[in-house]
């Protein structure tokens, strides 16, 4: 019996399938519409006509691997349920005073994210922690009758919990979750010690608050999806996509639904990590570029960077602090307002700028012909020659290249006395540049050094651009994997099972009460490695990673700091300040000896080895290799400054190890891959296509 | 004399005019340069904020990065500082070539101040330059301001009678000469600081920006050259001045005045603003405001007064151009020598910012006759409240706690103030967590204050109410900088005024157990002490009578207005029943 594994990716507009056959080592793909009104429906019918169109059943199915947007999407429309949040008397705007800073200095107008609870559903109540975790004043539960009353008047359907230095003593937030569970058992009841225990109140109550918040609707949703496919015959096991590029079972992430809030994203991260490892690539650049935004990624020796905080649902989508402030463990992608939809327009200066305003799907871009006016970074493209009008979605729809012209010439060519070509030009280069800025900004943040790095493009006009883009950053390889629109879901497919924890406990290095340090590590440990077991991973694979996040006493910013396995003691107080030094050079070329170091949270990670399976796609090569040259289109060179005629090749026809030189064009359903001049590109044993930049 | 070949070959500046550059750039090439350039100086920010000590540089954006030509006039600046800084980096660098000619400097230097009046206007602010050489010629400055942790003297306060109170001053001088540390200048500023070692790495920070900014800088200008460099540069600040003129000619020509008035230190204070449009030209004058003080670090100097009038105007004028100081030039700002908002030496001016802040409401004011639906009723989070604890902890260790505490924002024709938000600058507290976790003091309450928002059809944002204990072992000394205790932010068309800011200290002694704290100045506090602040409120907008009835409801529903208030200011029963 054949044993299917199958990936699902729920976007905004399709649901992408991958299956792997472990018997056969084929992919299959498949994508369906997304059903906004019920996302399971899709889910249910598009696994249905995956396993018909290739032959299996879904009683095959050993595993399905889930990426959601739902998290996400609740939060962004605000659409999740009505919360009633308890705070520590005196403490009850937290949530909507938030930093209180301002995320846009010259903007009059710009307004924080509205709280998702507002001022009379947060309820204070008496009791106070110490920092180091004493009670300060016990826990009065006679009060909570009456708050209880006050959410059930307003139609509260669940309710959070963030008291005060929580994450130090949780006694207090348990107390509660006692009595409410006791005597109010129609309440889900979210705690901020379980949550994000961490320090620093806004976070962990802006984390809370946005779990107690998707709760109801994310576990309605999925125990739908559930029973939808085991109607279908499907018995194996459901493994969802966590932000952090993990992957865990339906049960534990239904008890952190705030930790899908990058479940997407997160999943083509990984694939670019697992496309790199087969070439022997570990230091990455992930490039993925759309419709409306591009999101890059550093991998770095094999590992996608990571951050512990994340930023939902912007008021303004590409500001920073204009949105919700969420703890959760995520691969750090950097989202640009600039995708193949972006809108070209002339600022206030004179000066031309791309995105972050969109043509979206409708009416799109002007070449779409749906009635857009804008110029688009699609509708340069193809007056560029980068794209086949007659070969858009594999043909499915015809572009205009009049249409494209005309906007182009209309809003930006003639206002800034160019050539419909040269404002063309200048579209293509002005969105690279975004992306090169980007990539640099990001990599100086992290301290990495991003030149050694290949480039991993997908998304729909990601190959597109990818050469631009590298050449700008100096990278001399680019990939370009087969099959770049359904690359997020075959990321579902290469993720490893893994469960993080974390745990606050802040002190100076040379005061750590280790006794205690154990203590933490063990319980997150065995909760962790517990998790997976019971997911079916095998004791003796599971990897366990600890991190501390460290700094210097005074300092505002921790540092990520590797912690060794085993019990700690007093000979690890040195053994972590080296760790920490080596850290802190790496970063930032240099160390402090003078000033002390001190621990804020301890972190743990245990996984399994990533699974590996060889790439092969059943139905890849279509065309013989006669049919690889399609012919050929004048393409604008910008060194040459002028058409070029250019080969067309088709994706489908191209034979394995043939050298091609560009400039030349690449052409698959999905995208379509520009090579320049001064490049040259192969096809390699896994159906990639890596172009090597002079 | 010295020939220099950088500056011969130079296009003169006259040239450069908005004609003759449109033949060099395209749009398309000066956006992805330009772009470039800005995104150097934000590379040259982030390594100084990931490596900085001092919490207002992290957390507050209390720093500026600035690329300049070889005079010292700026090519860029990083995105994200806070007003403060804008046009001082400049001056410095001006100053500093006067102690340090052209030709004196080497590669590896690094030259220091954090002279008010050449700087930023306190001492805190140490500015930095480091010079970017290209071929062995000098091209270039790269350089920093940064708010240190500490500059010794007496803590940050507002009670000063002079600068040299003010803590170590340092004129322009090398803390690096030709990559070594000037070791002499390194121990006396060590010796006088209370903490030497965040000062020192802040410093090095500093240097590590500068450096990296320098580094980036050279491979742009071996890419491009360096007449590009500058002609980009003045290319932007010419289309900059355009839209900033195209601005201001659509305001009415004419003289608009507004007088503020603040607490002050001994005495009241008043800003007289006229803001004077003639054409495509805006002058503003603070003829009539009061005389500098001698007791009092209330003083202003005159590059302070200009960072803080100009920022107002950018907001309601342009606020979307990237910062360069082609918007600035068709602004005149005048402040009459030795007025509080043009100080002069030996003059104490450590808290600047209690009045300067004030110039934005000043400003708003003026121009509210003739941009009443753009400008924001006055906010009570102008000026910054800032709190300062120092002493010991429970482990006898010194600590120190600065806490920058924000009143409302002002409403506008449009919308409720915010509440809680700090305006001009964006200087925030931290967690209450954190504070706790590095300090012997207990947070009991830090809640918006009801009824604090300036009533008005839409209302000012709240201020808020915070309660301190403190927890040492011993007496700990809190400074206390604020304002607006005897005159609240105003309202606009008819919006009234938000609440007031206060202190008080209520202490463990049965017999006086409730004391006024100063509102600028410094205060023993005993152990088991508890302080009770209040930052102001937002004025409103608009007759709060006209206020939507489901909004007052929704208000007083929230508890952000009292049942007193909405009945008898906003005429919430009479107006229900009609």
């Amino acid at each position: 019996m054949s044993q299917v594994r199958l990936g699902v990716d729920v976007g905004g507009t399709f649901t992408d399938f991958v299956a792997h056959d472990s018997d056969t080592g084929y992919f299959s793909v498949g994508k369906t519409l997304t059903t906004q009104h019920d996302l399971s429906v899709g889910i249910v019918q598009g696994t249905r006509e995956t396993a018909q169109r290739y032959g299996f059943k879904a009683s095959d199915i050993s595993q399905v691997t889930y990426g959601t947007t739902l998290v996400a999407n609740l939060l962004l429309e605000r659409k999740g349920v009505k919360v009633g949040l308890i705070t520590t008397e005196g403490f009850r705007d937290v949530l909507e005073t938030g930093t209180e800073q301002r995320y846009d200095m010259y903007d009059l107008t710009a307004r924080r994210a509205e709280p998702l609870v507002p001022r009379h559903l947060r309820r204070p109540v008496t009791e106070r922690m110490s920092f180091e975790g004493e009670v300060l004043v016990p826990l009065d539960l006679g009060t909570f009758d009456q708050i209880v009353a006050t959410f059930e008047a307003n139609g509260v359907e669940t309710i959070a919990v963030a008291l005060l230095h929580s994450y130090r003593n949780p006694s207090h937030e348990l107390a509660i979750r006692e009595y409410l569970s006791k005597r109010y058992p129609q309440y889900t009841v979210s705690l901020s010690s379980e949550i994000a225990p961490e320090v620093r109140e806004y976070p962990r109550t802006s984390t809370t608050v946005a779990n107690a918040y998707v709760d109801p609707p994310l576990r309605k949703h999925l125990t739908e999806m559930e029973q939808g496919l085991r109607s279908l015959g499907f018995g194996g096991i459901i493994y969802l996509m966590l932000s952090e590029g993990g992957i865990t079972t339906l049960e534990a992430a239904r008890s952190f639904p705030v930790r899908l809030i990058e479940s997407g994203p997160a999943a083509g991260a990984m694939a670019a990590v697992y496309y790199g490892e087969t070439l022997g690539h570990g230091d990455l650049l992930s490039f993925d570029m759309g419709g409306t935004t591009a999101k890059l990624c550093m991998i770095n020796g094999g590992s996608p960077s990571r951050t512990n905080e994340f930023e939902a649902a912007r008021e303004h989508r590409f500001k920073k602090g204009s949105g919700l402030t969420l703890k959760v463990p995520a691969i750090d992608m950097i989202e640009i307002g600039a995708g193949g939809g972006s809108i070209a327009y002339i600022d206030s200066l004179g000066l031309m700028k791309v995105g972050p305003q969109s043509a979206g799907a409708d009416p799109g871009p002007a070449c779409y012909g749906l009635g857009g006016k804008e110029p688009t970074v699609s509708d340069a493209d193809l007056v560029l020659g980068l794209l086949n009008p007659d070969y858009f979605l594999g043909g499915e729809m015809a572009l205009d290249p009049d249409a494209a012209r005309t906007a182009i010439d209309a809003r930006l060519a003639v206002p800034m006395d160019m050539s419909v070509t040269e404002a063309a030009r200048g579209i293509h280069e002005v969105v690279n540049e975004n992306m090169a800025t980007a990539a640099r900004m990001h990599a100086a943040e992290q301290g990495l050094d991003i030149r050694g790095s290949a480039l991993v493009a997908f998304g729909g006009a990601g190959p597109a651009h990818a050469y631009g883009v590298a050449k700008l950053l100096g990278l001399t390889k680019v990939i370009c994997p087969l099959g770049a629109g359904v690359m997020s879901s075959l990321g579902m497919l290469v993720a490893p099972r893994s469960y993080s924890s974390v745990q606050s406990y802040i002190s100076p290095l040379d005061d750590v009460d280790w006794d205690h340090v154990n203590d933490v590590l063990w319980s997150m440990e065995s909760t962790a490695v517990d998790l997976l077991v019971s997911a079916g991973v095998k004791f003796e694979d599971i990897e366990v990673e600890r991190n501390a996040d460290m700094r210097y006493v005074g300092q505002g910013f921790e540092i990520v700091v590797p912690v060794p396995n085993g019990n700690l003691g007093p000979a690890s107080r040195d053994e972590l300040a080296t760790a920490f030094n080596t850290t802190y050079q790496g970063l930032f070329g240099r160390v402090l000896s003078e000033v002390p170091v001190e621990t804020i949270t301890w972190r743990v990670t245990a996984s399994e080895p990533p699974p590996r399976p060889e790439i092969r796609f059943q139905s890849a090569r279509s065309k013989a290799d006669s049919e690889a040259v399609k012919g050929e289109r004048p393409v604008f060179l910008t060194k040459e400054n002028r058409f070029v005629d250019c080969p067309v090749f088709d994706r489908y026809g191209l034979a394995l190890g043939s050298t091609v030189s560009g400039p030349a064009i690449v052409e698959e359903r999905e995208s379509t891959v520009f090579v320049g001049p001064g490049a040259n590109f192969t096809i390699d044993g896994h159906l990639n296509l890596v172009m090597s930049l002079g | 004399m010295l020939l220099d070949p950088t500056s011969a070959n130079r296009k003169p500046r006259a040239e450069v005019t908005s004609t003759s550059t449109k033949t060099e750039f395209d749009p398309v090439t000066l956006e992805i340069l330009w772009n470039r350039l800005i995104s150097i100086a934000d590379q040259s920010a982030t390594t100084l904020v990931r490596t900085s000590f001092s919490t207002v540089v992290r957390e507050s954006n209390d720093y500026a990065c600035v690329l300049m030509d070889r005079n010292g006039d700026t090519l860029a600046e990083n995105r994200g500082s806070i007003p403060s800084f804008v046009g001082t980096m400049s001056r410095t660098v001006k100053h500093f070539l006067r102690s340090f000619p052209h030709e004196t400097w080497r590669p590896g230097d690094v030259v220091i101040t954090n002279d008010p009046w050449m700087g930023t206007g306190h001492r805190p602010d140490f500015s930095m330059a480091t010079p970017v050489f290209l071929n062995g010629e000098l091209v270039a400055f790269s350089g920093i301001i940064a708010h240190a942790s500490d500059v010794g003297g007496s803590i940050f306060s507002a009670d000063n009678r002079s600068v040299y109170e003010e803590g170590l001053g340092v004129p322009p001088m090398k803390l690096f000469s030709a990559g070594e540390p000037n070791e002499d200048l390194f121990e006396l500023i060590r010796y006088n600081v209370r903490v030497p070692e965040p000062v020192i790495g802040d410093f090095m920070a500093m240097v590590a920006g500068c450096e990296v900014a320098g580094r980036q800088l050279v491979s742009f200008m071996e890419e491009y050259g360096v007449n590009l460099l500058e002609s980009l540069s003045q290319n932007i600040q010419s289309r900059a001045e355009d839209v900033m003129r195209r601005a201001v000619r659509n305001l009415p020509d004419g003289t608009y005045s507004h007088t503020i008035s603040l607490d002050g230190f001994d005495d009241p204070i008043q800003i007289a603003c006229a803001i004077t449009i003639d054409s495509d030209e805006l002058e503003v004058d603070f003829a009539g405001t009061s005389e500098q003080v001698d007791q009092g670090g209330v003083n202003v100097v005159y590059a302070y007064t200009w960072a803080f009038t100009t920022y107002p105007l950018k907001c309601v004028l342009d606020p979307l151009t990237y910062r360069n100081e082609g918007s600035y030039r068709p602004f005149t700002i005048k402040a009459p020598e030795g007025s509080i908002l043009n100080a002069t030496y030996p003059r104490a001016v450590s808290s600047r910012h209690l009045t300067g802040h004030c110039i934005t409401a000043a400003v708003f004011g003026a121009l509210a006759p003739i941009l009443p639906e753009t400008v924001l009723a006055d906010s009570g989070s102008t000026p910054q409240y800032i709190s300062f604890f120092s002493g010991v902890d429970g482990s006898m260790r010194p600590f120190s706690l600065m806490q920058f505490l924000s009143g409302g924002m002002g409403a506008s024709s449009t919308e409720d103030g915010v509440h809680c938000c700090p305006f001009p600058t964006n200087s925030i507290p931290g967690s209450v967590e954190v504070s706790e976790s590095v300090s012997p003091l207990v947070f009991w309450k830090k809640e918006l204050l009801t009824d604090s928002g300036g009533p008005g059809r839409n209302r000012g944002g709240c201020g808020q109410d915070i309660v301190i204990e403190v927890k040492s072992p011993r007496r700990l000394e809190l400074s206390v900088m604020s304002e607006r205790w005897n005159f609240p932010a105003e309202g606009l068309s008819g919006g009234q005024a938000g609440g007031r800011a206060g202190a008080q200290g209520l202490t463990t002694e049965p017999e006086e157990n409730e004391r006024s704290l100063p509102a600028k100045g410094r205060t023993a506090l005993g152990p088991g002490e508890v302080i009770h602040l209040v930052t102001a409120g937002g004025g409103g907008y608009g007759n709060p009578k006209e206020r939507d009835l489901a909004l007052v409801r929704e208000d007083l529903r929230k508890e952000l207005i009292s049942e007193t208030a909405a009945k008898e200011i906003y005429g919430l029963d009479q107006r229900s029943g009609q």
